[in-house]
C-alpha cells in the first residue's frame, strides 16, 4: 500500500479560484442582472467648499427613463456614513466640503439616461475659499468641518525617555522634511454593489468589499431599519487594497436607498473616472523628522511631527494615523522617542485605508534618515540597520518588549546574501565609470509591521467561522473576512484541511455573507490568515471533539486519549481506526453535531492614549528590501533592475501565494515610488484615468525576487503571522536610497517622477 | 437624435458618403481614438463612417525607392513589416513602442496622422522620410508633404470632403545604424509621449523631428561641427512645450536638448 502523508499547509496548492479567473467565468458585481433592474447615478458637487443656495431637480426628473431622484430629505433613516467618528453625511444637506461630494441620487433605466438627467440638475452655490493642503489646513483659522473646533481630525502622541536631553548631547543629528502624494488603489474592478429586497423584505446587497459588516451597518443606518433586515453578500472582488474597507458602505447605502424607494433592484457601479475622483486613497503626508545618533551609529533619539491629509471627513484617518505613529521609527530599539501625529482636515475627497495604512509615508522618511545617517557616520547602510534593528528583548517605541518571532536581522542577512550586495555594489561602480548617461545604484530599507488591528482596533478584534462536516466526509466553511484576490479562500482551505488531517480537495469555501457568521471586523491589517485561520481551528477542534466523543459513546474507542486525525484517517495510539469518510457517515447516522460556529479573540493588546505606551500589536512581521536601479540622465527616468524583498511573517501557509503577494505589493510600491502622481486643480483630481495616472506595467518593475524567511509564531495558525501589506510599505525609501547611491541626489518627495528628479538635479 | 453608422466597402462609396456628410461624417477604423473620445463626451458624431472593411486602404507596397502604406493599415502590420524595419527604422521603432498589442491591432497609421496630435508617435518619423500624405475626395486626389499637412493640435489641411488614402515614404535608407525614434513616456509601455525625437545621421548633416514639444512638428536639419551653444540656438525655437498633468514644459525642453546632444555629439 502506498504510504500517504496528506499535508496542506506549507504547500503551494493551486488557488481554488485560479481556473475561473483565468477563464474569465468569475462573477463580479457588474455581471449580475435582475429582472426590472435599474441603474444608479450620483449628482456631485463641482466645487470644493461652499453652501448650497438652490437645488432644482425638476427638469432632470422629467427625463424619460428616470424613475426617481433623491436628496438628503428622502433618507428614511440617518443621513450618515458610519465609520469611526460618524461625521460624514451620505448626501450634502447644505455645506459642501469637497469636489465630488454626493448631492442627489438618481435611479434610471440606463446609465446614459442618468448622465442626461445629471446634466439637467441645476445647482446654485455660494463658494468659499477651500483648504487644499496640510499646510493650508494648519494655517486656516476656520474649520473645514463646522462640527469641529479646528482642522485636527485626530492627534496621537508618543513620549518615551528623555528626548530633549539626548538631542543636546547627540554625536549626530539629522533633520529633514518629507512629503508624499496620494496613491490610488487602482483595483482592476471599480466599486460596485447591487441592492434588492429579497424574500421577507430583507434588503440584500451583492457587492465588492472588504467588510460586509460595515456595509450592513451603513445600509441599516440610512434605511432606519434593523441590522437583521439587511443582508450583505460578497461577489468575486477584483482587488481592494484598503480601497474597499469603508467606502463600499457609501456604494451600498446609495444602492439600497434607491432600491427601497423604487422597489426595484438597483445596480450601482462606478466608472474609473468617478472612482478615482470620489473614492478614498492613500493620505498625502508631510513629515518633520529629527534623528539623533551616538558615535557608534546607534539610534538614540527620534523627534517627529507627522501630518496626514485626511480630506473633508475623518473616515478612517484616526486609525490610519495611529498605525503610522506606531511604526514611525522603524524596526529599531530607541529609548528616547517623541512623536506627534496629526490627521488634518482639508476640502478634498476623504483619504482612507490603503495597503500599509499610514506607514509607507513615514517609513519613507525614517529609512531615508537611516541612509543619511549611515553615510555621515561612515557606516554601510546595511551595517547601520543590522546594528540598530530589533533583537529578542528589544523594546519598541511604545515600550513593548519583543519576545518571539523577531525576524528582522534574518531578513537583512538573507536579503543581503540573495542580492549579492557587496559584489553588486562594486559592479554598479564599474558600470557608472563606463557610462556617461546611465547611472546605477543600490538601495536598502527595513521595516516592521504590527499584524492585526492592534489596540486601537477595539471591538473589531475578533473573528468567527462556521465549519460544516457532511456525511461524505467533505467539509465546508465560511468566515467573516473576505476574499478580494489575495488568496484567502485557498489559504483558509489549507488550514481547514490540515486541522482535520484530510485532503485539501475535500474542503470547500463558501461565499462570505453576513448571514453565515457574526461581525468579524474588516478584512484589513493583514489579519485574515491570523484571525479567520484561528477561528477555523477552534471550530475544527470542536468538531473533532464531537466525533471523538461519539466514537467513545459507540465503544469504538475505550478512551478519548491519543486520537489523531491525519492522512484522511482516524488513529488511536497510532493505529488506524477507520477512514475519515467512514467516521463522517457513522457520525451522521448517529446524529452527531456536524456544524460548529466558532469565535476567536486575539491576545490582549494595550495602549495609553496620553503617552502612546503599551503593547500595541500582538506581533510584528519584518521586511528588508534591496534594490538596484538605473537612472537615465538624459530623460531623468529611473528603471528598477532587480528588487529583492526579504520578508519574515511567521511560518508560510502557501509559498506561491506568499510570493504572489510579495511581488504584487512590490509592484504597487514601485508605482508609489516612481510613477503614480495625482494632480489636482482647485481640489478637483485631474489625473482621473490610467492614461494620466500611470501605474507600472510589467516592463517597468524589473526582476522581482521574493525572499522568504520563516520564524514560527506560536499563537498564529500553524505558526503564521500576516503579510499582505508589507511588500508595498518600504519600496519608496529603498528606491530613493538607490537613486542617491547612483547619482548623489537625495529625494525628499514621493513620487520620484522624472520631472521631480530633473528639478532636484538641474541646478547641481 | 438618430445616429448613423455606415460600413463602406469600396473607395467610391467612401468618397461619396464623405462628400455627402462632410464635417458631420467622422471616419472610424480601429476606433482607438474616436471611441475613447465618444466615451468621454469629447465628441458626439452624428455619422460614423467605418472603413474597417475597406481592403483598398490596407497594406504596405514597395515601389522602387518608395513605399506606400494604406491609411487603413494597422500599426501591428507596420510593426511586423521587414520592409519598414529595414528601410524606415524610426517608423518601426515608433510603432513598436506605441500603446499595447491590443491597441496596435486596432489602431491605424491613417488614424494616428488624421488625429493630428503633437504626441502622435508615427508623425515625427515621417518627417525624416519626406513623406507625402495622399488625400482623396470625389473631386480627385492630391498629395501633401508631411511638412505642410499639420496646422496645429487636431488640425490639418484636409477639407471636409477628403479622406486620407495613403502615405508615401521616401528616403529608404533609414536603418537601425543611422536613425531612430526615442520616445519618453511616463512608463515603458502604454504611455503617451511626453517628448520624443526622431533622428537620422548622415555624413553631411543630421535630421531631427521632435514630438510632443510644439503645436506643429518641424523637420530640423543640422550641419556638422556646431558648438554646444550653436546647437542649442538652432533647436530652441522648435521646442515650445506646454505644462500638463504628465510633465512640465521645462522638463520636456531639457529632455529634448539632452537627447539631441547625445545624438549629435
Amino acid at each position: 500500500m502506498k504510504k500517504e502523508n496528506i499535508k496542506s499547509v506549507g504547500r503551494s496548492v493551486k488557488r481554488i479560484d485560479a481556473e475561473e479567473k483565468a477563464r474569465g467565468t468569475s462573477l463580479y458585481v457588474d455581471d449580475i442582472k435582475f429582472p426590472g433592474m435599474l441603474y444608479a447615478g450620483v449628482f456631485r458637487s463641482p466645487i470644493a467648499s461652499g453652501t448650497i443656495i438652490k437645488l432644482d431637480i425638476t427638469k432632470a426628473k422629467k427625463v424619460k427613463g428616470i424613475v426617481t431622484i433623491l436628496t438628503y430629505k428622502d433618507i428614511p433613516g440617518k443621513n450618515l456614513v458610519p465609520v469611526v467618528f460618524n461625521d460624514q453625511p451620505l448626501l450634502v444637506e447644505k455645506e459642501i466640503r469637497y469636489v465630488g461630494e454626493p448631492i442627489c441620487l438618481i435611479a434610471g433605466e440606463s446609465k446614459e439616461i442618468i448622465k442626461k438627467a445629471i446634466s439637467l440638475i441645476e445647482l446654485t452655490v455660494k463658494e468659499r475659499k477651500p483648504v487644499l493642503s496640510i499646510k493650508e489646513s494648519l494655517k486656516s483659522k476656520k474649520a473645514v468641518n463646522p462640527e469641529y473646533k479646528d482642522n485636527i481630525l485626530q492627534y496621537y502622541p508618543i513620549e518615551r525617555g528623555k528626548v530633549d536631553k539626548i538631542f543636546k548631547k547627540a554625536h549626530l543629528i539629522i533633520e529633514n522634511e518629507y512629503e508624499t502624494n496620494y496613491q490610488e488603489h487602482a483595483y482592476l474592478e471599480t466599486q460596485g454593489m447591487v441592492a434588492l429586497e429579497e424574500m421577507n423584505g430583507i434588503m440584500t446587497l451583492y457587492g465588492s468589499m472588504q467588510c460586509p459588516f460595515y456595509v450592513q451597518e451603513g445600509v441599516a443606518t440610512v434605511l432606519g431599519t434593523d441590522y437583521s433586515k439587511v443582508s450583505v453578500k460578497l461577489m468575486t472582488t477584483g482587488g481592494a487594497f484598503g480601497g474597499k474597507e469603508d467606502v463600499p458602505s457609501i456604494i451600498g447605502e446609495i444602492a439600497a436607498l434607491l432600491s427601497k424607494k423604487t422597489k426595484r433592484p438597483i445596480k450601482f457601479t462606478l466608472s474609473r473616472e468617478e472612482d478615482i475622483e470620489t473614492m478614498s486613497k492613500r493620505h498625502p503626508s508631510y513629515t518633520k523628522y529629527r534623528s539623533a545618533f551616538d558615535k557608534d551609529g546607534k539610534l538614540v533619539g527620534v523627534d517627529i511631527d507627522y501630518y496626514l491629509d485626511g480630506g473633508a471627513y475623518s473616515t478612517l484617518s484616526p486609525i490610519v494615523l495611529w498605525r503610522g505613529v506606531i511604526h514611525a521609527i522603524g524596526p529599531y530599539d530607541c529609548g528616547n522617542v517623541r512623536i506627534n501625529g496629526y490627521a488634518m482636515a482639508t476640502n478634498k475627497v476623504p483619504s482612507g485605508a490603503y495597503r500599509g495604512f499610514g506607514t509607507p509615508q513615514i517609513i519613507f522618511a525614517a529609512e531615508t534618515q537611516m541612509d543619511i545617517a549611515a553615510e555621515k557616520l561612515g557606516l554601510d547602510p546595511v551595517k547601520i540597520r543590522e546594528k540598530n534593528c530589533f533583537k529578542k528583548g528589544s523594546i519598541t517605541s511604545t515600550g513593548q518588549v519583543l519576545k518571539e518571532s523577531i525576524g528582522i536581522l534574518d531578513t537583512i542577512k538573507k536579503g543581503k546574501k540573495s542580492f549579492n550586495y557587496s559584489e553588486r555594489k562594486k559592479n554598479t561602480e564599474k558600470f557608472n565609470k563606463k557610462h556617461k548617461n546611465l547611472k546605477r545604484g543600490v538601495g536598502v530599507a527595513s521595516l516592521f509591521y504590527g499584524v492585526g488591528l492592534g489596540a486601537r482596533g477595539g471591538p473589531l478584534q475578533k473573528g468567527s467561522a462556521l465549519v460544516s462536516l457532511f456525511k461524505d466526509g467533505s467539509v465546508q466553511f465560511s468566515v467573516g473576512t473576505t476574499e478580494m484576490g489575495q488568496g484567502m479562500y485557498t489559504v483558509l482551505s489549507q488550514i481547514t484541511a490540515e486541522s482535520f488531517g484530510i485532503s485539501f480537495e475535500k474542503v470547500h469555501a463558501t461565499r462570505i455573507s453576513t448571514e453565515k457568521v457574526s461581525d468579524s471586523g474588516p478584512t484589513v491589517a493583514s489579519r485574515a490568515t491570523f484571525i479567520s485561520g484561528n477561528a477555523i481551528k477552534v471550530a475544527v477542534k470542536r468538531l473533532k471533539k464531537n466525533l471523538t466523543e461519539f466514537m467513545f459513546k459507540e465503544k469504538i474507542i475505550n478512551s478519548m486519549k491519543n486520537i489523531e486525525f491525519k492522512n484522511n484517517n482516524v488513529y488511536k495510539n497510532g493505529k488506524k481506526l477507520m477512514s475519515f469518510t467512514e467516521l463522517a457517515m457513522k457520525a451522521w447516522l448517529g446524529r452527531v453535531k456536524m456544524i460548529e460556529a466558532s469565535w476567536y479573540l486575539p491576545p490582549e493588546t494595550t495602549y495609553d492614549i496620553k503617552d502612546g505606551q503599551g503593547d500595541a500589536y500582538v506581533t510584528y512581521s519584518y521586511v528588508t528590501n534591496f534594490v538596484e536601479v538605473e537612472i537615465d540622465l538624459r530623460t531623468y527616468r529611473t528603471q528598477v533592475i532587480d528588487l529583492f524583498s526579504s520578508e519574515e511573517f511567521g511560518n508560510v501557509i502557501n509559498p506561491q501565494l506568499a510570493e504572489g503577494q510579495i511581488e504584487g505589493g512590490n509592484v504597487q510600491g514601485i508605482g508609489y515610488a516612481l510613477f503614480e502622481n495625482t494632480v489636482l486643480s482647485k481640489g478637483k483630481i485631474l489625473t482621473n484615468s490610467f492614461s494620466t495616472y500611470t501605474i507600472p506595467t510589467i516592463l517597468d518593475v524589473g526582476e522581482l525576487h521574493p525572499v522568504i524567511v520563516e520564524k514560527k509564531f506560536k499563537e498564529g495558525p500553524f505558526g503564521a503571522k500576516g503579510m499582505g501589506e508589507m511588500p508595498l510599505m518600504g519600496i519608496a525609501p529603498t528606491i530613493g536610497n538607490a537613486i542617491y547611491n547612483a547619482i548623489g541626489t537625495r529625494l525628499y518627495k514621493v513620487p520620484f517622477t522624472p520631472v521631480e528628479v530633473y528639478e532636484e538635479i538641474k541646478d547641481r | 437624435m438618430n445616429k448613423i453608422f455606415v460600413n463602406v466597402e469600396n473607395l467610391a462609396d467612401l468618397l461619396s458618403i464623405k462628400g455627402q456628410y462632410g464635417k458631420k461624417g467622422i471616419i472610424i477604423s480601429g476606433g482607438t481614438d474616436i471611441v475613447v473620445r465618444m466615451k468621454n463626451n469629447m465628441i458626439d458624431p452624428e455619422v460614423l463612417i467605418s472603413i474597417k472593411k475597406l481592403a483598398e486602404l490596407k497594406g504596405i507596397v514597395a515601389r522602387k525607392t518608395k513605399v506606400i502604406i494604406g491609411a487603413g493599415t494597422s500599426l501591428d502590420e507596420i510593426e511586423n513589416s521587414t520592409l519598414i524595419k529595414e528601410n524606415y527604422y524610426p517608423l518601426y521603432q515608433a510603432v513598436f513602442n506605441m500603446a499595447s498589442p491590443q491597441l496596435r491591432n486596432m489602431g491605424t497609421i491613417g488614424g494616428n496622422i488624421g488625429n493630428a496630435s503633437p504626441a502622435g508617435d508615427t508623425i515625427p518619423p515621417l518627417f525624416l522620410m519626406d513623406a507625402e500624405i495622399i488625400l482623396y475626395s470625389k473631386k480627385g486626389k492630391r498629395s501633401i508633404s508631411v511638412t505642410e499637412f499639420f496646422k496645429g493640435p487636431g488640425k490639418t489641411v484636409m477639407r471636409d470632403d477628403e479622406i486620407i488614402h495613403s502615405i508615401i515614404l521616401k528616403n529608404n535608407y533609414l536603418t537601425e545604424k543611422n536613425s531612430g525614434y526615442i520616445k519618453v513616456g511616463q512608463r515603458n509601455a502604454l504611455a503617451i509621449s511626453i517628448a520624443s525625437v526622431a533622428y537620422f545621421k548622415d555624413k553631411k548633416y543630421k535630421r531631427f523631428a521632435f514630438g510632443s514639444v510644439s503645436p506643429i512638428i518641424h523637420l530640423i536639419e543640422l550641419k556638422f561641427g556646431l558648438s554646444d551653444e550653436q546647437l542649442l540656438k538652432e533647436i530652441e525655437s522648435y521646442i515650445t512645450p506646454i505644462d500638463d498633468v504628465r510633465a512640465t514644459k521645462e522638463y520636456r525642453k531639457q529632455v529634448i536638448i539632452n537627447l539631441v546632444k547625445d545624438i549629435y555629439f
